[in-house]
């Protein structure tokens, strides 16, 4: 008696599942509408059977970061992100990393590889604080023109920086790898700002990269195709 | 449907697959490429505006400037240029540009491009965003062209190739067509052989219906030969080669009773009176080879003259019988010169001598009576002794050159001229009483209101006055005429001299042309001599006569049985047997035999076996026996 009435009830509890899950992804994804999400399964997985275990765990703790960020401001997102990315990576040239003049590697790349240089670092803090849910609006890669000091020679030289316009007004926040403090720009005498961007032009209403060939990416387009790739959308 | 319009249908639809699939891709190919290369366009040249603004100093005449250095040397249709607040600062609009091409186009091809937007910074301050669009009009005109230009192109691709098939069709085709000439022509019994074709299933098909021609070719020419060994055996004299006496009775008396044909002939017998003495001297091998040689002698005379046939009516009597009129005198003296040839032959000083008696045939007259009367002839004859020639009853050729040239020519012309002419009608019946056709001799009325002469009357004379084209054509005429008021299938005998020229069968074809319902009631019968003197020209006929629906048979078939197998690819209706294998074929069981084996070459090559000359019940029931499909003759009645 007991088993007949257990099987009578459990199409209607599984069918109440189905739509609470059914509701509830339609709600995760419209309120994803800006941010990016990231598949962390795959993406770990992907770590491991490409740069082993250490990889792996690196992705476990920025999975882990990114979830207790969820409900935190975007000061301490940027903080944390910013604090991430500069420990788990050095500074290394494109050219000593992936033997080519430049190059622009994914997050998983640059975490695999445990560095990358400015436009890596930048990329990386990027896509991620995106995930952490962070407006795309307020966020931007930009070309700077940086002053520094190398034994006391003074050089100039391009870097990229991730900026963070708190209103579209604002003074931006700068989140650099050379100084590994977010600091306004202000503040940054050392950097002069030249030309910034995001995903926005690129990704609006039939983001069809994939129907464009490879060989006609722009750098950012390819980078942003082979992030997608990895799992991050 | 046909197989051909089955294969065009195929190739037509695989064509419009073929160039409407690739017009419509290529087009769509097109479309999309032009698209790319159009959002490439966008997003490019507003990241080069943002960079080139983020440089310059932001007062609005120089931003203003800018964007129209870009807007008006450039292909947009929309710039803009907004605050980060989305508020437009400047922007410019292009609403004059238009297409070349026509709306439905465009609609139906819509070229949707993303706008290319990019950030310009003020220093580290964001100063806006620019936004552009570029004019897809250039775009839609050169798709538009390009559509065009493949529409003509595949267009003319489509009509060579529905040319090119259709000439290799019409090359892979070709075989077929003789091969279904060659299936039809067996369903109508014509057992064709045609060259086999080089397509592979072609020629399976080819090659078992050549043999099936074969095969019963061979089955037919075997039977016919075995029909004439038969024939031989019966009806023929061993030694001489010649008919023997019954046989040759009952061909006088089938010329005889074939009343509208025979008017008058001649019968002569010559007696070898020395033969005792021959056999004497020379022994019995070397006479029987005299006796041959004189059935050669006689044997070609009737080759040569077709009114003539001959026999052996015993040890002694060699007889000729020549079925038109002809002068007993000049009739026997011509068999008397030829039976001379003998002597100049033979080496020994032995002669044989010959004693000749001729009489002429009338309408009543029968072999039977013939003979009784000359050998009482032979009986009564004084000087035995040498050659010499006796005619009796020979006062009739006098009536005839009574009429001469002159008058017959008068009398034929004016019944030809005012058509006198008419038909009579001899029922054909198959087996279950049904009518054939009729057979249709022809009758003339010589002087208006007289007498109606029969063709055995006139067509000497009609013959000798060279009137026999208009004679056949009226003939032709009078039958269509009696067909188009309703009578039933008539049959006209064609002779062999018709079937050799050639403006009798043109007009014959022209008339039935003009006629052609009539064709399938109109039966043209040739005698079975003249086909096989003129086999060539009665192929011909036939064929032609065939091809418009007409029947064609051989009558008085029975002489030339070893070459039936010739005619089996020739899709003859019929075959009528002559009366000498009829005659009495109730009491004759090798005729009996003889005439199976007619049956079944006839049948096996989709012919009628009709007897002709029937006379008595009793015939009619052991032809009835026998198998054979129809029956004519004075015993039948409708």
């Amino acid at each position: 008696m007991l088993i007949s009435f257990t099987k009578n009830t459990r199409p209607i509890s599984l069918c109440k599942t189905l739509k609470s899950w059914g509701l509830f992804l339609l709600l995760l994804s419209a309120s994803c509408i800006n941010a990016a999400s990231c598949d962390f399964d795959k993406l770990g997985n992907l770590a491991r059977s490409r740069y082993g275990e250490e990889a792996y765990k690196s992705i476990s703790e920025l999975n882990q970061l990114v979830r207790q960020l969820k409900q935190a401001s975007d000061i301490e997102k940027l903080t944390q992100i910013n604090n991430f990315f500069n420990r788990k990576m050095r500074f290394v040239d494109d050219i000593e990393l992936w033997n080519k003049v430049d190059y622009w590697a994914t997050p998983l790349e640059s975490i695999g590889v445990q560095g990358g240089d400015c436009e890596d670092f930048s990329i990386a803090k990027y896509i991620f604080l995106k995930v952490a849910n962070v407006a795309n609006d307020k966020l931007r890669l930009t070309y700077v023109r940086a002053v520094l000091y190398k034994q006391d020679i003074k050089t100039v030289r391009g870097h990229m920086v991730l900026s963070y316009y708190a209103t579209p007004q604002s003074e931006p926040l700068i989140l650099d790898n050379l100084i590994p403090n977010i600091m306004p720009a202000s503040a940054r005498t050392d950097l002069s700002p030249v030309f910034s961007f995001n995903d926005k032009g690129l990704w609006v209403g039939n983001s069809n990269a994939s129907s464009s060939s490879q060989a006609s990416l722009s750098r950012w387009r390819d980078v942003l195709a082979r992030i997608k790739a990895d799992g991050i959308e | 449907m046909s197989l051909i319009k089955q294969l065009w249908l195929a190739i037509l639809l695989v064509l419009l697959l073929a160039t409407g699939g690739s017009f419509v891709l290529s087009t769509l190919s097109s479309k999309n490429y032009l698209a790319q290369q159009l959002q490439i366009k966008n997003s490019d040249n507003a990241t080069s505006i943002a960079v080139s603004m983020s440089q310059m100093p932001k007062d609005p005449t120089t931003i203003d400037l800018l964007l129209s250095a870009e807007f008006d040397s450039g292909h947009y249709r929309y710039i803009g240029l907004r605050d980060p607040n989305g508020k437009v600062i400047s922007e410019r609009v292009n609403a004059n540009s238009q297409t070349k091409a026509p709306m439905w186009f465009v609609k139906l091809i819509p070229i949707k491009v993303q706008p290319g937007i990019a950030d310009i910074q003020d220093g580290w301050k964001q100063y806006g965003s620019i936004k552009l669009e570029s004019d897809a009009n250039f775009v839609i005109d050169k798709l538009w062209h390009a559509t065009l230009l493949i529409a003509i192109w595949a267009l003319a691709i489509g009509v060579v190739s529905c040319y090119l098939s259709g000439q290799i069709l019409k090359r892979i085709l070709k075989p077929l067509k003789e091969v279904v000439q060659q299936a039809k022509a067996i369903g109508e019994s014509r057992f064709i052989t045609i060259k086999e074709p080089k397509t592979k299933e072609f020629r399976a098909v080819v090659v078992a219906m050549n043999s099936l021609s074969n095969r019963i070719k061979k089955t037919v020419n075997e039977e016919a030969i075995r029909l004439d060994a038969l024939q031989f055996q019966t009806n023929f004299d061993q030694i001489s080669g010649l008919m023997n006496h019954d046989y040759f009775a009952k061909n006088i008396n089938g010329s005889i009773g074939r009343t509208e044909y025979f008017n008058e002939g001649n019968l002569i017998i010559s007696r070898l009176i020395n033969l005792a003495e021959i056999d004497q001297k020379l022994g019995f091998v070397e006479t029987n080879v005299l006796i041959k040689r004189i059935g050669n002698i006689l044997e070609q005379l009737c080759k040569n003259n077709t009114s003539f046939i001959c026999g052996r009516l015993g040890g002694l009597d060699f007889a000729v019988f020549c079925k038109k009129p002809m002068d007993a005198y000049a009739f026997g003296n011509q068999i008397k010169s030829e039976l001379e040839k003998i002597n100049r032959m033979e080496h020994t000083l032995l002669t044989a001598q010959f004693l000749h008696v001729c009489s002429k045939v009338k309408k009543e007259d029968n072999a039977a009576l013939l003979f009784d009367l000359i050998h009482q002839a032979f009986d009564t004859s004084t000087n035995n002794n040498e050659n010499s020639l006796h005619v009796i009853n020979q006062n009739l050729m006098a009536d005839y050159q009574n009429n001469d040239r002159t008058k017959w020519l008068r009398l034929l012309t004016s019944a030809l001229d005012y058509k006198r002419i008419r038909l009579e009608q001899y029922p054909v019946i198959s087996q279950t009483g049904a009518l054939l056709h009729y057979e249709s001799p022809v009758r003339l009325q010589l002087m208006p209101d007289g007498k109606w002469f029969t063709a055995g009357e006139f067509i000497s004379w009609a013959t000798q006055l060279k009137l026999m084209n208009r004679l056949d054509e009226l003939v032709l005429e009078t039958a269509v005429n009696m067909l188009e008021s309703g009578s039933q299938p008539i049959g006209l005998n064609i002779s062999a001299s018709a079937i050799c020229n050639p403006h009798f069968l043109e007009t014959t074809t022209n008339i039935i042309k003009n006629n052609q319902y009539l064709a399938h009631r109109l039966y043209f019968e040739v005698p079975e001599q003249g086909v096989f003197d003129h086999l060539v020209e009665f192929r011909n006929f036939c064929s032609q006569l065939k091809a418009l629906g007409c029947k064609v048979g051989v009558e008085h078939v029975g002489f030339r049985i070893g070459r039936l197998g010739e005619l089996h690819d020739m899709g003859l209706d019929y075959l009528k047997i002559d009366v000498s294998v009829i005659r009495d074929i109730d009491s004759n069981q090798a005729n009996q035999a003889l005439l199976r084996g007619l049956c079944m070459i006839a049948h096996s090559i989709g012919v009628m076996a009709i007897a002709e000359g029937v006379q008595t019940a009793d015939e009619l029931e052991v032809l009835k026996q026998i198998g054979v499909d129809g029956m004519t003759g004075a015993g039948v009645r409708m």
